[in-house]
């Protein structure tokens, strides 16, 4: 059986700075994949790869089977990878029904349509309104999402990133920055919204790792280290000297 | 099924047709008319600026180039109709002037929206200058410094109008300022219209959810030029004359201004922009030499106070109403505007004292109170009047500035 | 031969002064990322208060001292105005400076007058240095390359030879990683910024002299100064240099040569109306339009410019 995502010998460099140094990966569809590592070894380079924001040096990258390096980020996208981001990335001038309502148009069928009102779109309103409830967003409807609270945007973050249906999702450190009852809500939700679907996340916080994943890997200096289930990551001695030292899990 | 907030959203449209049939009764003078003429072809022309800047996140320094080209292709249709070739009437000459700016925009929209921010603005530049200097090349298609005239009185009367007499033109105006403007309005509620949005806010998550940006730019280019070639070919008409000025920098620049002055973060904004730019144009250029630096001031004061434009501030004196606190701002507000009319009416003074001064022309007279430049006393009332009120600000800061960048208080 | 050597000079002449003014906001743009479209605006107060002052205390003073109130105009106008927008960004910061060069465009025909002014070159530098071909060559015109060549390989110097310079340039590429080395930003940007104001008031008081100084001087020549930077790649000292002197005599050849397309076509043997209204157009005509072209064409295909580091 295919598996969802592949990293096949990927490596990036920035001019004479090797960032990722050759890695492989397989997700399988429907597994929950954290990847964890300490600071600086190149995670967010790692996503910014997947998904599209810069091509690889060298390696590939493959999508159910289907060569995705070297694609454009919307293309990307289109085929069914959706990523959300560590710093919040959300249209911060438009309200969140806007911002929600824009993040599923292309997955219902509608290109760069002018011919017709977006508020007269029934399927799209039906889903805008469905992801406003899931995400508990409600009460904040018409706000400029640039103005709401810090763990509400998050949540919206993560909202317009699987407004769109995708099979593969990304998220790069959804719980960062906030308290355990906002990281124990972000968690559920993350649960709920990734339910039949394959996800791949990086995270900090080790409780929200080890309680949501079904395989970790670690990433050190652009290289995985190791890899296998949150038990065998837990004993491993490399990770434990490489990584874990400090935090008694 | 029509919603209650889509039918209390049309109401502002019912109150400005209402408005454009009664406008004739209250102001019947001929200058009057052509100023309300003037001011309709530059709210289109507003409008269509705002879909870049406002809307999308682009800013142009060129936008003229289409305005005129529209222009232009409706002139020639013009003469075309005059000369019994073509079987259009001259009512309709502003949907000419629409379709060459489309095409314009298509054609010269695709290598600039490559590019967006800085680079575009620089390119929209570049691509104006070309524009406005080829203008004056082609002589056959643009008349040269002449330029091209026609005759609107021509071809099958539409509506029974005759187009003649320029109480019939403001007809003509009114009619297609609303059409476009209404249009524009739908436009902004369309998908691409949200989509434009959100690729200025941040272009690179709309990457993120499966849309080109390059794409959603170059679209809203395009209709963008269209309906600045609508204004064009309305312009057309109402001046029948049309020279390569059209093209230049300083028609880019005015729509610039007119759109920013009146607030590009909302829909309305370019319209009130327009209205004020042109009026300040023909009324005070009878009193002052100084009109358009007075212009410069204020865009200089709402680029770094007050961003929001106009519109800005009527949207926040809106919040107030509606959150009924108005009667505790109105203090702070009320000493922070007449702090800012002292200062406002110390800088006319010294401005014109200066402008008087220089050219050694007949002293001013302000209210019936003779200033003189040789005198003393005025300067000291300029500079009085600026000193008070930067004093004025000062005392109502926070507020004021809250109230200024349209933020919740 | 004469039109050649003339031309050349002329062409070098031209470079040399886009080079003067573009020199100025290269320095703010590679430290600021600002791109100052009032720049010109700066070189056209030069102009005129070299006018006013040297009609006071003598030209050679005015050289010195104009330059210098540029400078101060432009902190001032950094510090009270730039400042406000810069957290908006690069296109608010464009907006403003726009706004600035139509208000100064509208306060110097307030102060002095909508017509020229009569700025002329000074007696003292009103002689003919040599002669070439019969003709004259006037010693103000050498003096202005003398300076442009200076302030070329002063600003190098500066640039590639001091600690300052160094900071400079790591701003281009790393503009907040300056911030965290501890140095001050703030006054260090006020600086830049009236530096190269400043640089532009200096470029003012020659070409006031040399051409004409009127309130459009910096309407005419502002846009030209953008292609110079943008082409020369933003940032870029040397870019700018070459860009300069490259559409300074690409202008003045094309004017020179005046050949027409017609005559491109008549040497492939192809007869073509030479007074037709496309095959007409002539060299000459399209001289002013030339470094759009460039500008245009480099933007779309190369925008890091001939020699940029940072692509905006």
């Amino acid at each position: 059986m295919t598996a969802a995502l592949t990293l096949a010998n990927l490596t990036k460099s920035f001019g004479p700075a090797e960032i990722i140094r050759g890695v492989d990966l397989e997700v399988a569809a429907g597994e929950r994949h954290a990847v964890i590592g300490p600071n600086g070894a190149g995670k967010s380079t790692l996503f910014n790869l997947i998904s599209g924001a810069f091509p690889p040096s060298g390696g590939q990258v493959l999508l159910r089977g289907r060569r995705i390096s070297g694609l454009p980020a919307y293309a990307i996208n289109r085929m069914g990878l959706s990523r959300s981001f560590q710093v919040t990335n959300i249209f911060q001038n438009m309200s969140v029904y806007e911002n929600l309502r824009c993040a599923v148009l292309w997955s219902l069928g509608y290109r760069y349509t002018f011919w017709r009102w977006a508020s007269r779109l029934r399927d799209v309103t039906e889903r805008s309104d469905e992801l406003l409830q899931l995400l508990h967003l409600e009460h904040t409807r018409d706000t400029p999402a640039g103005l709401l609270s810090y763990a509400d945007q998050r949540a919206l973050e993560i909202g317009i990133t699987i407004a769109g249906g995708a099979e593969v999702i990304l998220l790069d450190e959804p719980t960062a920055g906030m308290s355990h009852a906002e990281t124990d809500r972000a968690v559920d939700l993350i649960r709920r919204v990734t339910e039949n679907r394959t996800l791949l996340i990086v995270e900090h916080d080790m409780g929200v790792v080890f309680g949501l994943a079904d395989r970790i890997s670690v990433l050190v200096y652009g290289e995985i280290v190791a890899s296998g289930t949150p038990e065998e990551i837990r004993g491993n001695p490399k990770v434990r000297e490489a990584y874990l030292g400090e935090e008694a899990v | 099924m029509m919603q209650p907030g889509f039918l209390r959203s049309l109401l502002p449209w019912l109150a400005a047709i209402l408005l454009l049939a009664l406008l004739p009764s209250i102001f019947p003078s001929r200058t009057a008319f052509s100023v309300m003429n003037a001011i309709g072809i530059q709210l289109v022309f507003a409008l269509s600026y705002n879909m870049l800047l406002g809307q999308g996140g682009m800013l142009s320094f060129g936008h003229a180039v289409y305005f005129g080209l529209g222009g232009y292709g409706a002139m020639h249709a013009m003469r075309l109709i005059e000369a019994g070739s073509l079987d259009f009437p001259v009512f309709g000459l502003p949907l000419i002037g629409f379709a060459v700016g489309l095409i314009a925009g298509a054609v010269i929209g695709w290598p600039s929206c490559r590019r967006s921010g800085v680079p575009f603005a620089m390119i929209s530049l570049g691509i104006g200058e070309l524009v406005a200097a080829a203008g004056f090349m082609f002589v056959s298609i643009f008349g040269g410094e002449e330029g091209i005239s026609g005759d609107r009185m021509v071809g099958v009367e539409t509506f029974g109008l005759s187009l003649g007499p320029i109480k019939e033109v403001y007809w003509f105006i009114a009619f297609w300022a609303f059409v476009a403007a209404l249009a524009m309005w739908a436009f902004t509620k369309t998908p691409l219209g949200r989509l434009s949005n959100a690729v200025r806010d941040n272009d690179q998550r709309a990457q993120f959810i499966g849309f080109d940006p390059q794409r959603v730019r170059y679209l809203v280019f395009i209709i963008s030029g269209g309906f600045a070639g609508l204004a064009g070919g309305m312009s057309a008409v109402n001046y029948e004359i049309l020279t390569p000025e059209t093209f230049s920098a300083l028609v880019s620049g005015a729509v610039l201004i007119m759109a920013f002055i009146g607030g590009i973060r909302t829909f309305y904004g370019p319209i009130l922009g327009a209205a004020l730019i042109v009026v300040m144009q023909s009324l005070l250029s009878d009193y002052t030499e100084a009109w358009q630096f007075y212009i410069g001031i204020l865009f200089m004061v709402i680029v770094m106070f007050a961003p929001g434009g106009l519109a800005g501030l009527v949207e926040r004196v809106r919040l107030a109403i509606q959150r009924r606190e108005l009667a505790e701002v109105a203090p702070t507000w009320g000493l922070g505007v007449s702090a800012a009319l002292a200062m406002t009416l110390g800088m006319i003074i010294l401005v014109e004292l200066v402008f008087r001064w220089r050219e050694g022309s007949e002293p001013m007279e302000l209210l019936g109170i003779p200033l003189s430049h040789s005198e003393i006393l005025p300067w000291l009332l300029a500079l009085l009047l600026l000193g008070l009120g930067s004093v004025g600000l000062r005392q109502a800061p926070k507020r004021w500035g809250r109230l200024l960048r349209g933020e919740a208080p | 031969m004469e039109v050649i050597v003339f031309s050349a000079l002329n062409g070098l002449l031209y470079g040399l002064l886009l080079f003067m003014l573009s020199s100025g906001l290269t320095l703010i743009f590679s430290m600021m990322g600002v791109l100052n479209f009032a720049h010109a605006s700066f070189y056209m107060i030069g102009a005129y208060l070299a006018f006013t002052l040297s009609s006071g205390i003598g030209f050679w003073p005015a050289l010195f001292l104009a330059p210098v109130l540029v400078g101060l105009i432009g902190a001032l106008v950094e510090r009270y105005g730039l400042r406000r927008v810069h957290s908006h960004g690069h296109v608010a910061e464009l907006l403003f400076t726009f706004g600035l060069a139509y208000l100064i465009e509208e306060a110097v025909k307030l102060i002095w007058g909508k017509l020229p002014v009569p700025y002329a070159v000074p007696d003292s530098l009103d002689w003919a240095i040599f002669t070439l071909f019969d003709t004259t060559y006037p010693a103000f015109r050498v003096f202005m390359m003398v300076v442009a060549t200076l302030m070329f390989i002063g600003l190098w110097l500066l640039l590639k030879k001091t600690r300052a310079g160094l900071m400079i340039q790591a701003a281009l590429t790393h503009p907040q990683m300056v911030g965290h080395l501890g140095h001050n930003v703030p006054l260090i940007f006020m600086l830049v910024f009236g530096i190269g104001c400043a640089l532009a008031g200096l470029a003012g008081v020659i070409g006031g002299a040399l051409l004409v100084t009127e309130p459009a001087m910096a309407f005419t020549l502002g846009p030209i100064v953008f292609v110079v930077v943008v082409v020369g790649g933003m940032g870029s000292l040397t870019g700018a240099f070459v860009a300069s002197i490259l559409i300074g005599l690409l202008q003045t050849f094309a004017i020179a040569i005046d050949a027409s397309l017609a005559d491109l076509f008549a040497l492939v043997g192809i007869q073509v109306d030479p007074k037709g209204e496309l095959t007409g157009i002539t060299l000459a005509q399209i001289a002013p339009m030339l470094p759009f072209i460039l500008l245009v064409l480099i933007l779309i295909f190369r925008p890091r410019g001939l020699m940029g580091a940072r692509e905006s």
